[in-house]
């Protein structure tokens, strides 16, 4: 593996601190079906628990500083409501209400912040 | 120098195929009796990371780190990785990381509340999720 030891990058033109390339970058995000029981693709998941009916937990293999990192999620299929639940520094849950009960739907879901 | 933990899950994703486990892990949280059973999903790159070794730290870093406040330094980004793990030592290590203590080290209950079985053997029909529970039958695993 190689390192490339940079203060800034340039086009030519415009030039940015490499802390806004590495920081800005996604610290992981996966891509799931509906049942939970399967991770379709990922990076920096250990694993996905299917915790019941729409409920989704994203396990970090590299955990985060703190809880206070942003963790988003999108359903792949209609559904009423969708929120992110627990949220600590090794892990975040997704849900997913269709107006009278949870549902299964598939997620893509990202998170960006400090790492550990 | 040893690498950050995340540039080498980076680089391990770049250089090896994704491993799908014929595991899942079942379990039960003590403390919440009435939810049903959750169903742990290894990831297939985590396991290809595993299997080829060298990238993951060792799992007590890991639980080391779960004592240690919110935005304080942890341990496990840093250390020294381990080689290369069985699927069974690899299941074994994300039970470790993943599920909390009070389930795999600490629960003393006569109930079965963790088990590692094929995939085959979770339920494809998903009518009534929210009622699974672990068979507490011995000859029988499934969920």
């Amino acid at each position: 593996m190689s390192t490339i030891n940079a203060a800034n990058i340039t086009d030519g033109t415009t030039s940015v601190p490499t802390g806004y390339v590495v920081n800005g970058s996604a610290k992981a995000w996966a891509n799931t079906p509906s049942d939970g029981e399967a991770v379709n693709e990922s990076f920096n998941i250990s694993s996905l628990t299917d915790v019941a009916t729409g409920v989704q937990r994203f396990t970090l293999s590299n955990s985060m500083s703190s809880s206070n990192y942003t963790a988003v999620f999108t359903p792949r299929g209609n559904i009423n409501q969708c929120w992110t639940g627990t949220i600590t520094s090794t892990m975040w849950e997704t849900a997913n209400y269709t107006g009278s009960a949870y549902g299964d739907v598939g997620i893509v879901t990202i998170a960006h912040g400090d790492l550990a | 120098m040893i690498a950050h933990l995340w540039d080498r899950l980076a680089d391990a994703k770049a250089r090896l195929d994704p491993v799908q486990s014929k595991y899942r892990v079942l379990f039960e949280n003590p403390a919440e009796p009435e939810a049903p059973a959750s169903v742990l999903v290894p990831d297939p790159n985590f396991m290809a990371a595993a299997l080829a070794g060298n990238v993951l730290p060792p799992i007590d870093t890991y639980i080391r780190d779960q004592s240690v406040p919110d935005g304080q330094p942890k341990e496990h980004p840093y250390a020294k990785p381990v080689g290369a793990m069985t699927e069974e030592q690899a299941i074994e290590y994300l039970v470790m990381k993943d599920i909390s203590p009070s389930i795999w080290r600490d629960y003393k209950g006569n109930r079965t509340i963790m088990k590692i079985v094929p995939v085959e053997l979770i339920p494809s029909d998903r009518s009534f999720r929210n009622a699974w529970k672990i068979n507490q039958a011995e000859e029988e695993i499934a969920a």
